[in-house]
């Protein structure tokens, strides 16, 4: 299967500053990727690296199978820092952004009509863009990058500056989108929407990959050997148990190194514990960030 | 390349700007101008310029005289209406007062061998109104009235009543009264003004609308869409042909307006086009018109990239235009002399070129050389330009914050 998305050794550097550093990466075809770090960290030159807007000093880019140059038609792009034609209609700004993309203005305008009614802002097509919210302006920006009917769509900061109820419709659009065979890659400080929406993240600091791969693994891996436990019994001795802990009504246990958590579910079950809920707890997403970032900056 | 981009965006800047007010009332303002000189000229006919003047000049022209040397009386049928003469100052000075007259000229006894005379005024005035010029040539006229023959009068007041202006290999030639001093001058200062506006009127939007994308930040999603080199020669190519439409709607416009006057009535010779606007003229307006366009539109539009706000970059531009204006402000130079060698020294640069030919085309024959020679530097020129100017506006656009001093843009060309 061809990846969506193919980095491999990529350096950029401005000057004598060196943005990206070395970074390696794939995105699979139809999944959500994440593309994380601090402010600072060379997503955005990652990401403009992908876009073709900057060539790579070194290493290789391949976008859907080719140069970034070449991929540019089928690909869309939400920039973090935003902006629009402000004084065109809004239909306007959409058809010259899809015929630059190479779609004919009759089919962009038809597709134009659909988006702008499926984020709720068919009423303003005809009105300039200065008139509109930010929050709208954020939807038509949104809705930009995706009305050339992309195979892949990279959405840095796609949430910024929304309300609730905005972030819930473009959150809702993204899974459409992926659930349509599109690739999202997603770059965003929400941790919880990264979290709700992601398959794998990428999370890059001062220009280098730190953590890279599933993001239901990495919680795991990250969370230790924790399990939660819901019962109502007062708990025994278990084999292959630690520490246990009350959290919130519940248990929290620590297994011994190399501890299968199925083993443990075993001995509970043989010791006679009513168990009404067990899991093996993941970290969030959150606190992987932090730590991750925190323990490198202390490195250095 | 990819020119189904490029004709995008060139016709998204050609109808984007088309309908920009500022385009707008400056180029309907031109014809509208025109226009309103028609109408006073149908209108009012061979009194226009006598409705003009009255507009511009008091009502009470006359003047009073009081001649103490027995030289200057009496007045001169053709004066009857504009002199009148008094026994004394005092009988004057009533006039005066009494607003029969406008000002009081007191010419003493020994006025032929001192020339020293007295003006008396209500108020203190501009001492270099019309009276001033009807009394000296009423003083001119009386006193030579006797003792001349009426054509060495004529030639002594009026000694170039026509000139026949001749080139000495007779490639040209031209003969005018007076009035045609002012078609020598309007008519090529009004086309020489209006197309040096246009080129920096067109270069002028590049500017803007390149600092104001690079400002709104859409410049980043069209880059993901363009490239650098595309962008720009889409703007370059759009706004040129904005230019190309304010010229030929002007041209269009004015001939229609001149036909269509001529037709209803003569027009006031200042205005006519006729032997002023040639069609050698404004083939070579042309081209230095896409000349100029592109040196300054591609300087300005590199210039537009590096600014970190739309200030910034016109303060960018302003450098450009400093060079571009530079034959400007050569005007006077120009208008006496087009082959002045200081003029025709900053049509050998590209960056004054195409101005400076603009300017001196419509005030007399250019030297042929000097014509190859300024295209040659601008052809030669150009090349540079776009390779130089594509560098800086790829590495400047997305360069955001403070401007790029000098020795970075200069990596930015030959990195």
């Amino acid at each position: 299967m061809q990846t969506a998305v193919e980095v491999d050794n990529l350096v950029r550097r401005y000057g004598d500053f060196v943005a990206v550093d070395h970074l390696s990466f794939e995105v699979h075809p139809g999944e959500i990727f994440g593309l994380l770090g601090p402010n600072g960290a060379g997503k955005s030159t990652t990401i403009r690296t992908l876009m073709g807007i900057f060539p790579p000093d070194e290493g290789e880019v391949r976008v859907l199978g080719t140069s970034p140059r070449a991929a540019q038609p089928r690909v869309g792009y939400l920039p973090e820092e935003r902006g629009l034609y402000r004084d065109l209609q809004v239909v306007e700004v959409l058809l010259y952004l899809a015929e630059l993309k190479g779609m004919p203005r009759h089919k962009s305008h038809r597709r134009a009509l659909a988006w702008l009614e499926r984020v709720r802002l068919l009423d303003w097509a005809n009105e300039r863009v200065k008139d509109l919210s930010r929050g709208m302006q954020q939807k038509l920006q949104f809705i930009a990058s995706l009305i050339h009917e992309p195979d892949l769509v990279v959405l840095d900061e796609p949430f910024q500056g929304l309300d609730p109820v905005n972030v819930a419709l473009i959150k809702g659009l993204i899974r459409d989108l992926a659930e349509s065979g599109m690739t999202v890659m997603l770059s965003a400080h929400e941790m919880s929407l990264v979290e709700a929406l992601c398959d794998r993240i990428l999370l890059i600091n001062k220009g280098q990959a730190v953590l890279y791969g599933s993001l239901r693994e990495i919680k795991r891996a990250y969370a230790g050997q924790t399990i939660n436990l819901s019962s109502p019994d007062r708990l025994p001795d278990i084999a292959g148990v630690t520490h246990v802990e009350r959290v919130n009504g519940s248990y929290r246990l620590t297994l011994a190194d190399a501890q299968q958590p199925a083993d443990v579910l075993q001995n509970l079950l043989t010791a006679g514990v009513t168990i009404d809920a067990f899991e093996v707890a993941a970290a969030p997403l959150e606190e992987i960030f932090v730590s991750i970032v925190e323990a490198r900056d202390e490195l250095d | 390349m990819n020119w189904t981009r490029i004709l995008t965006i060139a016709r998204h800047e050609y109808l984007t700007n088309l309908r920009k007010p500022r385009y707008l009332i400056f180029t309907l303002s031109v014809p509208a101008l025109a226009l309103l000189t028609v109408a006073v000229g149908t209108v009012f006919g061979s009194e226009a310029l006598a409705a003009l003047e009255s507009q511009l000049v008091p009502e009470n022209q006359v003047v009073g005289i009081v001649d103490q040397t027995g030289e200057l009386l009496p007045v001169l049928p053709a004066y009857d209406e504009s002199i009148r003469a008094y026994d004394d100052e005092a009988a004057g000075r009533t006039a005066l007062q009494e607003g029969t007259i406008r000002v009081l000229y007191v010419f003493p006894e020994e006025f032929i061998e001192t020339g020293a005379v007295t003006v008396v005024r209500l108020d203190a005035g501009n001492s270099f109104d019309a009276p001033t010029f009807i009394i000296g040539e009423y003083v001119r006229e009386r006193l030579l009235a006797e003792r001349l023959d009426p054509d060495l009068q004529a030639r002594v007041l009026n000694p170039l009543r026509t000139t026949t202006e001749i080139t000495l290999d007779g490639s040209d030639e031209r003969t005018g009264d007076a009035s045609s001093l002012l078609a020598d001058f309007i008519v090529p200062y009004m086309f020489a003004l209006l197309l040096a506006i246009t080129i920096f009127s067109s270069s002028g939007f590049l500017l803007s609308g390149v600092a104001e994308e690079k400002g709104s930040r859409v410049i980043e999603i069209l880059l993901s869409s363009v490239t650098a080199s595309e962008l720009l020669t889409g703007k370059v190519l759009g706004l040129g042909a904005l230019g190309l439409t304010r010229i030929a709607f002007w041209v269009a416009s004015l001939g229609g307006l001149a036909y269509l006057g001529a037709q209803v009535s003569p027009l006031p010779s200042f205005v006519s086009l006729e032997g002023v606007i040639t069609v050698d003229l404004l083939v070579l307006s042309l081209v230095y018109y896409l000349l100029g366009y592109l040196i300054y539109s591609l300087l300005l539009g590199a210039g537009g990239a590096l600014g970190g706000s739309v200030q910034e970059s016109q303060q960018i531009g302003s450098l450009v235009s400093l060079f571009a204006a530079l034959p400007l402000y050569l005007f006077a130079f120009t208008i006496t002399n087009p082959n002045a060698p200081i003029v025709r020294i900053v049509s050998y640069f590209p960056l004054t070129a195409p101005t400076a030919m603009v300017v001196r085309l419509p005030f007399g024959t250019i030297p042929p050389i000097d014509i190859a020679i300024s295209i040659g530097v601008c052809v030669l020129t150009l090349p540079l330009i776009v390779w130089g100017g594509a560098k800086v506006f790829r590495a400047g656009l997305l360069n955001y914050g403070k401007r790029p001093p000098l020795a970075q843009v200069l990596r930015m060309i030959f990195r």
